[in-house]
């Protein structure tokens, strides 16, 4: 047998396969054993049948003697009756005495057939022998000897004897017949226990003569048994036979109850153990039967244990559910608030899109971001900055409706989901947590400075909530939110398909991979230079670096790369990146000796020492080459005292410092005051109001010229028009930049700075 | 005539106890008939001064029927040569009563010569008195006898239960039997005839036969016994129901002389017997 087959045949099998083998088992012996009994029962049979025909052989040989000595008295009491010797005499009237004597006067025994009487020459008397009687008409005086018949099925037998007339037999009168139905005979002679009389047939056919000393020998028969061995016999059978139905019924009953109080158990046992190892059973304790306990002991201590163990799984399944409880907790909230955490949020998302297929609803995806964080934790440390974020958490959760769950994403980034709801009352909400964070007092965390956050707004109403429009939520908040970080977007925008067109950069992959790819490799970023003329000698004095991308589908811009690098803090990375790139053109002599370049610093980057240490390298071509940093004066703000140190050092090795910018923000002229500034770069939006009429035109003119006295050389964005270069350069304004005297674009498209037709 | 039997009853008792040993003496004999017939009769000699007594059974009974053979034993004790023939009625050796539907060949005359025979039988053994005793149908073929040129050795008759044929048919039943037979007789028709015939329902004999026994009526017994040419006596059963009623007045006023046993059967069986055999001694005896 193939080793496989044997494994497979060995293989565990359900018990009541086993019982089932078992009541196999004994019904297979029962029926070898009856197999055994039936051919010990036969033999035995066979036994007595051989000795019961023997003994009805002998029955029958009796029978046959005594049949023929019955046949002499018969023939006495004939040859003794006073009418037989008259027929003798005188069988005158031989007919009426055979026919109506012979038989029925009571002399010769009931049952004879017949009986006639004989001349001395062997003559039947009667003068129709041959219709009167199935007696022979003649017989042989000399053969006298007695024979049986068969005549038309039937036997009989025959017996001759002389008739004497006196009791010394010294008269012979003549000769007597007397025919017997033989087995008629033989039944009223005798009892036969063992020769079955109904069976007794003559082999020979009819009219053949057998001698009667030939006549068992020539008879057929059967026995019919001994009836107490018969009976016997059948007892055995019988018993055999019930024992044989106990033993199959007790079987039965053994098989049943096995099945009942082993197998049955123990698949319930097996089955109950299965569903645990698959985790089914849910904590349910194998219950007993209706006794109250199992039938069989050790199934029963299998039970217990099994309900032992149940109940120590059951525990341990508590405390791990506890466990994991607190393990939730641990994973979902933030240690720092307490609120949820960036993975709660990641897990209520799915959860919402899920339950948002069955019952769409209205859906406001609120994004908080706090203003100015970073410059906050570097001011006051890091500590400082984490109260920060509890005051915030605590003072946004606070506005929060009850059953919002605020998350904390990262950093100082929180959001909240608002569901049944739509845009105003989104808005609502928002403006009670921008309040309350004003409210908040931070002072007491030493924070000098305005606390505020950005919110940024993205809504699906309930009409066209659908999942494609919940998964963009999320983007659409954080364009949102950039929006209202812009200044002057009062700190709460709520999206719309326009705000994408800018800030879809933010959150824009393919943007990111730029800005990311031009950090890694900064000959990926393309400087474009924009022409600064200096008014008093109408001559480009120096060139704003502008820098851009080169990307798969065309030049990033500004626009779309500042908000990536300050969303992604990658301020100072991306700074040294431009720094190399402008370092990089300058050392390979793009910009002619003479001519200088403005470099853009981020406020982080102003504070940071790498960058620090980027532009020092830098110094070496102050020689030929006029370097302006361009710094805001928001990024100023928060390390103010580091970004004046560092700028007073970069103006001590020969850079011009010009604050960027200047009116976009809070141009507060302390700021202004303390800081190391050579240029004042007014922002675009306030040269413009010089244009108009009114009292921003006239604020303008008077802080251009307050600035100017001040020892300040100032610098005029965006100079679209003559009309308007000549207004900056009435005002005093020592340089101006625009489209109207240049637009950005590579060094080598840009004339001469000698050549600048303005 | 009403006989009392008490005195003689201690007498006969005594003969009747010692009978046994008489009766050993007794022997069977048998003759053979110049028929070729073989008969047989019992046979005790007894003393030659008493006279013999030839004892006929009734009908179609042998000489073994208890009336007849205690009466033989009584008389045989008393010293009597007694002679009981049993009538071969047709029948060799015949030591059986006959059956009333075996065939019957006999006829009346040959009753009466076997009685004849048996009573030179008896002469031949040297005896020169016989009385002859009879039983209920035995008597008539004893009368047939008488009737027929019988010995002058018979000096006695004695009947007892005497039949009268005419107790069971009348006189006009048996006439119009007797002329019935008479026809086929003379038609030569020897068919078997199956009539009631004395106390037998069914009795089976071929007519010639039964016309012999047709002869016989109450007229002709009661002319017979009181004409017989012995002495003749008649010994009755008051209780013989056999008898038709005034039977015995009938015999009575023919001036038969008859003894009537009160109390007794046809058979005189039981303690009557001993009554029958007193006053059959004493008839014998002629005391």
């Amino acid at each position: 047998m193939p080793l496989a087959s044997m494994r497979a045949w060995l293989a565990p099998r359900p018990i009541a396969h086993y019982a089932l083998l078992l009541l196999c088992v004994l019904v297979v012996s029962l029926g070898v054993l009856a197999s055994f009994v039936f051919n010990d029962a036969t033999r035995l049979r066979d036994r007595i049948a051989q000795t019961d025909q023997t003994l009805a052989h002998q029955e029958l040989e009796e029978a046959v003697s005594l049949l023929s000595r019955h046949a002499r008295d018969a023939a006495a009491a004939l040859t003794q009756w006073d009418e037989a010797r008259q027929q003798l005499d005188n069988p005158i009237y031989y007919g009426y005495w055979r026919n109506s004597r012979a038989l029925a006067a009571g002399v010769l025994p009931e049952g004879m057939v017949a009986v006639d009487l004989y001349d001395l020459q062997g003559r039947n008397l009667s003068a129709f022998p041959e219709k009167e009687a199935s007696m022979p008409p003649q017989i042989d005086p000399q053969d006298l000897s007695s024979f049986l018949q068969r005549e038309s099925g039937r036997h009989y037998l025959y017996f001759f004897f002389p008739f004497h007339q006196d009791a010394g037999k010294k008269y012979l009168s003549g000769y007597a017949g007397l025919k017997f139905d033989f087995e008629r005979e033989l039944r009223q002679l005798r009892t036969f226990r063992y020769l079955d009389l109904s069976s007794l047939h003559l082999e020979a056919g009819d009219g053949v003569r057998i001698p009667v000393d030939t006549l068992v020998s020539a008879m057929r028969f059967e026995s019919t048994g001994n009836p107490e061995t018969r009976e016997l016999e059948v007892l055995v059978t019988r018993s055999f036979y019930e024992i044989a139905l106990i033993i199959a019924a007790i079987s039965l009953i053994g098989y049943v109850a096995l099945v009942y109080v082993v197998a049955k158990p123990l698949r319930r046992l097996s089955s109950h153990i299965d569903s645990m190892r698959r985790g089914r059973s849910q904590g349910q304790l194998l219950d007993d039967s209706y006794r109250g306990m199992l039938a069989v002991t050790e199934l029963e201590n299998v039970r217990h244990s099994l309900n032992d163990y149940q109940h120590q799984l059951d525990d341990m399944h508590v405390s791990l559910a506890h466990k994991n409880k607190e393990l939730w907790t641990l994973a979902h909230q933030d240690p720092l608030t307490g609120i949820f955490n960036r993975r709660a949020f990641d897990d209520d998302w799915r959860a919402m899109l899920r339950s948002h297929r069955d019952t769409p609803q209205g859906v406001a995806f609120l994004l908080f971001d706090c203003d100015h964080f970073k410059p906050i934790n570097d001011t006051y440390g890091h500590q400082v900055g984490d109260r920060v974020i509890e005051g915030l958490a605590l003072s946004l959760g606070g506005a929060l409706r009850a059953g919002d769950r605020l998350y904390r994403l990262g950093g100082d980034e929180f959001a909240t989901v608002l569901f049944a709801t739509d845009p105003e009352r989104a808005r609502q909400v928002a403006e009670r947590c921008v309040e309350d964070v004003l409210r908040y007092d931070f002072n007491a965390y030493g924070v000098k400075e305005p606390v505020r956050v950005s919110v940024g707004i993205a809504c699906v109403e309930e009409a066209d909530a659908s999942v494609d429009g919940l998964q963009h939520l999320h983007r659409q908040a954080d364009i949102a939110m950039y929006y209202a970080k812009r200044p002057g977007q009062g700190k709460i925008a709520v999206y719309s398909e326009e705000m994408g067109e800018g800030l879809e950069a933010v959150v824009s992959s393919a943007e990111t991979s730029a800005v990311y790819e031009a950090m890694s490799d900064p000959s990926r970023l393309e400087m474009h230079y924009q022409p600064v003329l200096d008014l008093s000698t109408s001559r480009f004095d120096y060139y704003e670096a502008l820098v851009r991308i080169r990307g798969e589908q065309g030049l990033v811009m500004p626009s779309s790369i500042f908000p990536v690098v300050e969303l992604r803090g990658l301020e100072c990375e991306f700074d040294l990146a431009v720094l190399e790139r402008v370092r990089a053109d300058l050392e390979a002599g793009l910009v002619p000796d003479g001519a200088g370049v403005s470099l853009n610093v981020s406020g982080p980057g102003i504070v940071s020492q790498r960058v620090n240490d980027a532009l020092m390298q830098f110094a070496p071509l102050l020689i030929t080459h006029k370097l302006v940093l361009e710094v805001t004066e928001t990024s100023l703000i928060t390390q103010i005292a580091q970004a004046s140190a560092n700028l007073a050092r970069l103006r001590k090795a020969g850079f011009i410092i010009a604050l960027d910018d200047f009116g976009s923000g809070y141009s507060s002229l302390r700021y202004l005051s303390s800081m190391p500034v050579d240029l004042v770069k007014f922002d675009i939006s306030m040269v413009r109001s010089l244009e108009e009429s009114g009292r921003q035109a006239v604020f303008v003119e008077d802080l251009a010229r307050m600035i100017k006295d001040a020892g300040y050389r100032l610098v005029a964005e965006g100079i679209e028009s003559e009309s308007l270069l000549a207004k900056v350069r009435q005002l005093g304004f020592s340089h101006a930049q625009g489209f109207h005297i240049g637009r950005p674009a590579a060094l080598s498209r840009h004339p001469e700075p000698q050549r600048a037709s303005v | 005539m009403i006989w009392t039997p008490l005195p003689l009853l201690a007498v006969v008792a005594l003969l009747v106890l010692s009978a046994p040993a008489f009766a050993r003496a007794g022997g069977e004999v048998e003759a053979k008939l110049p028929s070729g017939m073989v008969v047989g009769a019992s046979y005790h000699p007894g003393r030659k001064q008493l006279p013999a007594v030839l004892i006929l059974h009734g009908f179609l009974q042998t000489r073994d029927f208890p009336t007849v053979a205690s009466t033989m034993d009584a008389l045989a004790s008393g010293g009597y040569t007694v002679l009981a023939p049993t009538l071969s009625l047709g029948v060799s050796r015949r030591n059986k009563s006959l059956p009333c539907e075996a065939l019957h060949l006999h006829t009346l005359e040959e009753d009466a010569e076997e009685i004849a025979f048996w009573v030179r039988w008896l002469m031949s053994k040297g005896h020169s008195r016989i009385t002859l005793i009879g039983h209920s149908y035995g008597n008539l073929q004893l009368l047939a006898y008488l009737g027929r040129n019988p010995s002058p050795v018979v000096k006695q008759l004695l009947m007892i239960s005497l039949t009268d044929v005419e107790a069971k048919q009348s006189a006009a039943q048996r006439a119009r039997f007797a002329q019935a037979l008479r026809e086929r007789v003379a038609r030569g028709d020897t068919r078997l005839a199956e009539i009631e015939f004395g106390h037998c329902k069914k009795y089976v004999s071929p007519p010639a036969s039964l016309l012999s026994y047709m002869s016989i009526s109450r007229q002709r017994i009661l002319d017979a016994v009181a004409q017989s040419p012995v002495p003749a006596r008649v010994i009755m059963g008051s209780l013989d129901d056999r008898m038709g009623v005034g039977w015995v007045e009938h015999l009575q006023g023919r001036g038969i002389a008859v003894s009537v046993i009160p109390g007794a059967s046809h058979f005189f069986d039981n303690q009557f017997e001993f009554d029958l055999h007193e006053v059959v001694l004493q008839t014998v005896t002629g005391r």
